[in-house]
């Protein structure tokens, strides 16, 4: 019905000339036309903002009424960037601990995701009963809404009465109480939290990775006298390089930027061992109104997670899919 | 260190009696029980969060404070579930989730699965670049973006008089934008598995491109739009940055809403963990069931040899 109410506006249309695409042959009009809303919304969303965002962050912006945006005795250059690479103002010594926790938190979240993801996937990849099940508990941290889990991670982290904290002591770890989203240990919580939340991506995607790695490999090793840990080593690692790189290529994408995580678990205003960039700049843009300064330092980090994301294609990505194969 | 305890692990042979040491059977034995409690280990971890959400919408106020590892609630405090709807507006809430995801996630599949089937089926200038830069607004922080959408969005305001922020249409618009490359992500792998010929076949007996997509093809893609749709959908449900800033007053949205049940001098956390579950119960449901469609579709994109 949708269709033909579409056909019928079409043909009331006059035919629209553009100049280059009009030549090409009908397949390649139709292949452009299928993707020109997605491209057009992308401009409109991503496209705009992005370059706005890198001329805002040369601006100061006094005030919410855009005619005061802009302006020639608004633009500061080059300061924003300069504030906050000097370690002695308060922005700088501010960006200097973000990027560092930030840093810190994408290494032990990627190292933890991946390290359980795998440990998750070679069990997985065993014969035994109930194993859809198995796979289905499993994925359960990926489809439930992530607010939900994060406030359950933020009272099972509850200093006083948290359940991580009682199940410490019961095990004689810890004596006392631990405070986990203040100080810091909120570093650690987040970490945790991140892993939990990713582990079951990474363990689905190894899992697959395992069962298209041809039997006859198993066979070969074996012949040449592998033992299970030989067979780890020599042929399931090696041969579950290109998914991995493609994973650990997501995994610190998705930390890198990630929000909902420091900010459901650490609120608004973190300790400064939770202060990840992610929240600096939120806190820069939507509480201290210095959109001038949150520009600058998100345009930074979207030229550093575009740099991380290249050269590691270049790099990883790119080589094991080349020489990878066996 | 390490080399030393390698030997002493090597010497095994020389330092463990002959009749001590463990037969095949009782290794393959050993091996065995190991990687079952590892698992046990693994899902217990995965499903414990889940489950103390679940168990806590069951506890009283007193209860939740004291500190019990009881795995189930011996005597289940169903008030939770009625006092939850009358501290704040969660009706409210869930319906604003409800509408802007659902109409997010049609939009997007219907854009994105366009874009996709492009992808999948015709060459045409520009194809490559347009990949990559749906590849590249994964990697945009959504900081960057999110102050200019701000600013933008009081220019709309003020000087063409489009209201656009803590309105529908102007969440619903953005996240159908930050969700369309993901789908086309996902989509793309279903459409590449279902078979040109049909199309062929169709466009053979008189179909039009436009009719063929949508009459053939888009029906045997059922299950990924399903499979797809649901990720979609908790995209945008778990939203928290934009909705944040540009989603408040009317419009705000289970997932800031929720966070109301944190005061600054105490936490419901009982109904706070109602609220969770009774929004995570169905979301868990779809998944169930089409969960053959969603394991597929996620490691489509990138596992294929």
């Amino acid at each position: 019905m949708l269709l033909s109410a579409y056909q019928r506006v079409k043909r009331r249309l006059p035919a629209v000339h553009i100049p280059y695409v009009s030549s090409l042959p009908a397949s390649q009009r139709f292949g452009l036309k299928l993707i020109a809303p997605a491209l057009a919304m992308m401009l409109l969303v991503h496209g705009i903002p992005v370059i706005l965002g890198f001329v805002m962050s040369f601006y100061e912006f006094p005030s919410l009424r855009y005619t005061d945006w802009f302006r020639p005795e608004t633009f500061v250059g080059l300061d924003h960037f300069a504030k906050v690479f000097q370690k002695d103002t308060i922005y700088g010594a501010q960006f200097w601990n973000s990027l560092k926790v930030t840093i810190l938190y994408t290494v032990g979240s990627v190292i933890g995701t991946y390290v359980l993801g795998l440990v998750t996937a070679l069990t997985l990849d065993k014969q035994f009963r109930g194993k859809l099940v198995a796979r289905t508990v499993i994925l359960i941290p990926y489809v439930t809404p992530v607010v939900v889990t994060l406030l359950t991670w933020r009272m099972m982290f509850r200093s006083d009465t948290g359940v991580i904290n009682a199940l410490l002591r019961q095990a004689g770890l810890i004596e006392g109480s631990l405070f986990w989203l203040l100080g810091p240990n909120s570093l650690y919580a987040i970490i945790i939290a991140n892993v939990w939340r990713n582990f079951p991506y990474a363990a689905i995607m190894l899992y697959a990775g395992l069962q298209s790695i041809p039997e006859q490999l198993y066979e070969a090793a074996e012949i040449d006298g592998a033992g299970r840990w030989g067979k780890l080593r020599y042929v399931t690692l090696p041969q579950l390089k290109p998914v991995s790189a493609v994973i650990l290529l997501l995994l610190i994408l998705w930390t890198f930027i990630n929000f909902p995580v420091p900010y459901i678990l650490l609120g608004g205003s973190p300790s400064e061992s939770g202060n990840v960039l992610m929240l600096l700049i939120y806190s820069f843009g939507f509480k201290q109104s210095a959109y001038g300064i949150g520009s600058a330092l998100s345009a930074m980090l979207f030229l550093f997670s575009m740099t991380i994301a290249y050269v590691y294609y270049k790099r990883v990505v790119a080589s094991s899919y080349d020489g990878g194969a066996i | 260190m390490f080399s030393s305890l390698m030997a002493a692990v090597g010497s095994e042979s020389t330092i463990v009696p002959d009749e001590m040491r463990l037969t095949a059977d009782g290794k393959e034995l050993v091996y065995q029980l190991l990687w079952r409690s590892v698992l046990i280990l693994v899902l217990i971890f995965a499903i414990f969060p889940v489950w103390m959400m679940f168990t806590t919408s069951f506890k009283t106020r007193d209860e939740v404070l004291q500190l019990g590892l009881d795995i189930l609630p011996a005597d289940p405090y169903v008030q939770n579930y009625f006092l939850m709807f009358q501290r704040f507006p969660l009706v409210d809430y869930y319906v604003n989730s409800l509408v802007i995801s659902s109409v997010t996630t049609v939009l997007s599949l219907l854009i994105g699965g366009l874009a996709a089937y492009s992808l999948s089926r015709y060459e045409f200038p520009g194809k490559e670049k347009f990949e990559m830069g749906a590849l590249a607004t994964q990697m945009i922080p959504g900081v960057l973006i999110l102050i200019p959408m701000f600013l933008l969005f009081i220019v709309m305001d003020q000087s063409a008089n489009i209201p656009m922020k803590d309105t529908y249409h102007g969440m619903i618009f953005l996240y159908t934008t930050f969700t369309v490359p993901f789908t086309i992500w996902m989509l793309r792998g279903y459409f590449d598995t279902i078979p040109t010929a049909l199309e062929e076949a169709a466009r053979i007996d008189g179909c039009t491109r436009t009719q063929a997509l949508f009459r053939v093809v888009m029906p045997l893609a059922a299950p990924g739009l399903a499979a797809t749709g649901m990720f979609v959908f908790l995209l945008a449900f778990n939203e928290v940055l934009f909705a944040s800033v540009l989603a408040t007053d009317n419009v705000t949205p289970f997932s800031i809403g929720i966070q109301n049940f944190q005061q600054q001098d105490q936490t419901m956390w009982g109904q706070m963990m109602a609220a969770s579950t009774l929004a995570a119960v169905p979301l868990l449901a779809i998944f169930v069931v089409f969960q053959r469609q969603i394991v597929s579709g996620l490691t489509s994109g990138s596992v294929k040899q």
